[in-house]
């Protein structure tokens, strides 16, 4: 193959840049009159934008690519020349975005992923910005290796659709403590862009409020601001998520979404190794989650795309969807909570906390003089305790582990309950943890470690008779034989009373897992008959939600 | 009560490990110890509440090198079988740690300047996870250089990558 040039119209992009960039001059000169010493923000924009009109005019000229049979190839530069090249069987995640600038042309910026999770910065292994949306085309169809070469290669624009967007979902991501501080930022720049026009809103607003007290001025402000920034969120949630779709395209999971930027990723559906559900603390009763992909590959922090395949919205859509992606409903299924120990522990540990922090801040207090007086310290420690005290319980509540038709599910986490369905095949090694007093309260601490997702979780304070049944409920392998090595154990402990269970839940779950295809309502029915024996299912402990399907 | 039914693995560590974690105990306590004492002889504005903190620390000190490296050396055990590598560590928190042979990334020996002095090695075993590391913490010289060599060959045959 020859190297190609970017596309001809990045020339065109550059130009709107640049003369977009030159509007605010253009207004507070010509418009507003204003001289150039007043108007010197505008100024500065109006410089950097054509500066960086011009370093990318450079960069179009002097960038080059191609796509081989083997790799994908970008190379440019104009006083350091550089080249990268991926193999193409290394390609994890194909992405196209857009600027509104972008896509008046029809241009798309494709970013390959390589998947190097573990390395900073390098997720993106190469960027083409930008091409055509039909070479876009091309190029995301490499990832299921139907090949880039021939103008044949036009994906089948619709799969099958796993999500959609919904007007309701705006509601849950404008519920957000981040919300006040979005509008302080928001009205934050609205000065400046107030001032860059010659008009100081600050003072305007000093001078509204001159007689009213600070208090009022607090409440107001933090109103004012939570209703701006609730706004300013929920716009910003609409031009993102916009005609958000996730379909299953050719082997991929395909992500498309965006107003006037659009962003489309493509994420090979093999590699999926689970899914993870986070439901955040304070809004569970309104049933908000957030859900991601345990995947090998894909980078787990890019905020659009990447391993995010539902933007916030309602759990019960969140689990459907997974049920869909995983092709079993694990996510819906009751957990076994953890044993009365683990609260023990929590309490115990809280009270402790309370104590240490009491003390210190006491000892503090007195050595230095702090702003506490005789009175106040009397509350110090009861309003530590019923913080600790709170968070013991919640944190105790939110635990929880089982497996499932060949998925490991736990469950933890005291401010977001975050659930994790994991594939026990793709499970990699296995960590039992036992502190001094775990030891003496019967539980521990077992650790899945994996190569995908987050790299290992974690079922915490589980019985210490349960640790058998998970490390040998192996979808696959004998991993956790070697822990369990019957020959050899010191008095038989294993043998009897735990192995078997064991065993038999994974002959049962092997059968189970041979068929993925199975509708959800068959899954339920499946799920109610298969418990494994000593599975204690408190109905009030399920997470609720409506059952999806 | 607490009994996890899970077997412990098959090999001690070199009894020479006692030594090595008590030389390391030593030295770790011996440098801050002596900073405070450096401390102590300088400022005499500090010595109040220096003089009772060196103590008590001494005190830690000594008792964490006479007790911690024995009940180490008891509750650590390794295990290499042709399928996976299998290590009980710790004293007061126990940790057990697997990985299977198949999921193995590399195999490193390593051994610290302390540990050569003794004959000492530890192998670690890395998988493709972050957390998924195994360590086998003061074998034999001779025997890590075995364990290591035969984990190696055995990984090398293993196809796939592992993840």
């Amino acid at each position: 193959m020859t190297w190609l040039r970017l596309d001809r119209k990045v020339v065109a992009v550059d130009l709107v840049r640049a003369a977009v960039s030159l509007i605010p001059t253009a207004v507070t000169a010509g418009v507003l009159g204003l001289e150039p010493r007043d108007a010197w923000p505008a100024l500065v924009v109006a410089v950097i934008g054509v500066a960086r009109a011009v370093a990318d005019l450079i960069r179009w000229a002097t960038t080059r690519y191609r796509i081989t049979d083997e790799r994908v190839e970008v190379r440019g530069g104009l006083f350091v020349r550089g080249e990268r090249w991926i193999a193409r069987d290394r390609i994890r995640s194909v992405s196209s975005d857009a600027r509104l600038a972008h896509r008046l042309f029809g241009l798309r910026v494709v970013t390959v992923g390589a998947g190097l999770t573990g390395v900073a910065g390098s997720t993106a292994a190469l960027r083409i910005d930008a091409v055509s949306v039909r070479t876009a085309r091309q190029l995301h169809a490499m990832l299921d290796g139907t090949g880039a070469s021939g103008p044949t290669a036009e994906p089948a624009a619709t799969g099958q659709v796993l999500a959609r967007f919904q007007p309701s979902w705006v509601f849950y991501n404008v519920l957000s403590v981040w919300a006040i501080f979005a509008g302080a930022g928001l009205l934050w720049g609205g000065y400046w862009l107030g001032k860059l026009f010659g008009y100081d809103a600050f003072d305007h607003a000093r001078r509204l409020a001159d007689s009213v007290a600070p208090l009022w001025i607090v409440l107001v402000a933090a109103l004012g601001f939570t209703i701006v920034g609730s706004a300013g969120l929920a716009v910003g949630f609409v031009s993102a998520h916009w005609n958000f779709r996730l379909t299953r395209t050719a082997g991929n999971l395909r992500t498309t979404q965006g107003l006037l930027r659009t962003h489309t990723v493509d994420r090979e559906e093999h590699r999926v190794r689970g899914i993870q559900i986070r439901e955040p603390q304070v809004w569970r009763w309104l049933g908000v989650a957030e859900t991601t992909l345990i995947t090998t590959g894909v980078s787990l922090w890019s905020a659009t795309g990447g391993a995010t395949i539902l933007p916030r919205g309602p759990v019960s859509v969140a689990r459907a969807t997974a049920a869909e992606i995983l092709g079993r409903d694990v996510m819906s299924r009751p957990l076994r909570p953890a044993p009365r120990a683990a609260l023990r522990r929590r309490l115990v540990k809280g009270t402790t906390q309370a104590v240490v922090a009491t003390v210190a801040w006491l000892l503090l207090d007195a050595r230095f003089g702090g702003p506490l007086t005789t009175a106040d310290t009397a509350w110090l420690f009861p309003a530590l305790l019923a913080v600790a005290t709170a968070g013991a319980v919640l944190a105790y509540r939110s635990l929880g582990h089982a497996v499932h038709d060949g998925y490991l599910v736990v469950r933890a986490g005291p401010l977001t309950h975050a659930t994790a369905a994991l594939q026990l095949p793709a499970v990699i090694g296995w960590r039992v943890r036992q502190s001094f007093f775990q030891r003496r309260l019967g539980l521990a601490t077992v650790t899945a470690s994996t190569a995908a997702g987050q790299g290992s979780y974690t079922a915490h304070d589980i019985a210490a008779t349960d640790v058998p049944n998970l490390v040998l409920a192996e979808g696959g392998g004998e991993l956790g034989d070697p822990l369990l090595d019957r020959g050899r154990v010191e008095g038989g402990v294993a043998e009897d009373q735990a192995g078997r269970p064991g065993r038999e839940a994974v002959a049962a779950d092997a059968v189970d897992g041979d068929a993925p295809g199975q509708a959800g309502g068959d899954h339920r029915l499946l799920g109610e008959s298969r418990r494994e024996p000593g599975d204690q299912v408190q109905a009030g402990r399920h997470t609720g939600g409506p059952e999806p399907g | 009560m607490g009994d996890l039914g899970l077997h412990p693995p098959h090999n001690r560590v070199a009894s020479r490990a006692v030594r090595w974690w008590t030389l390391r105990a030593v030295i770790g306590a011996a440098i801050p110890i002596g900073a405070g004492l450096v401390a102590y002889a300088v400022a005499e504005s500090w010595r109040p509440w220096l003089g009772p903190l060196l103590g008590a620390a001494t005190v830690l000190a000594v008792a964490h090198a006479a007790v911690v490296p024995t009940w180490r050396y008891r509750v650590h055990r390794w295990e290499a079988t042709e399928d996976a590598v299998y290590a009980l560590s710790g004293w007061l928190v126990r940790e057990w740690r697997v990985a299977p042979l198949s999921r193995v990334q590399t195999v490193d020996a390593t051994r610290g300047p302390l540990q050569r002095l003794l004959g000492l090695a530890t192998v670690t075993v890395t998988t493709a996870s972050a957390s998924g590391q195994v360590q086998l913490v003061a074998l034999d010289d001779a025997e890590a250089t075995e364990v290591a060599a035969r984990l190696t060959a055995t990984v090398a045959a293993t196809r796939g990558d592992a993840t």
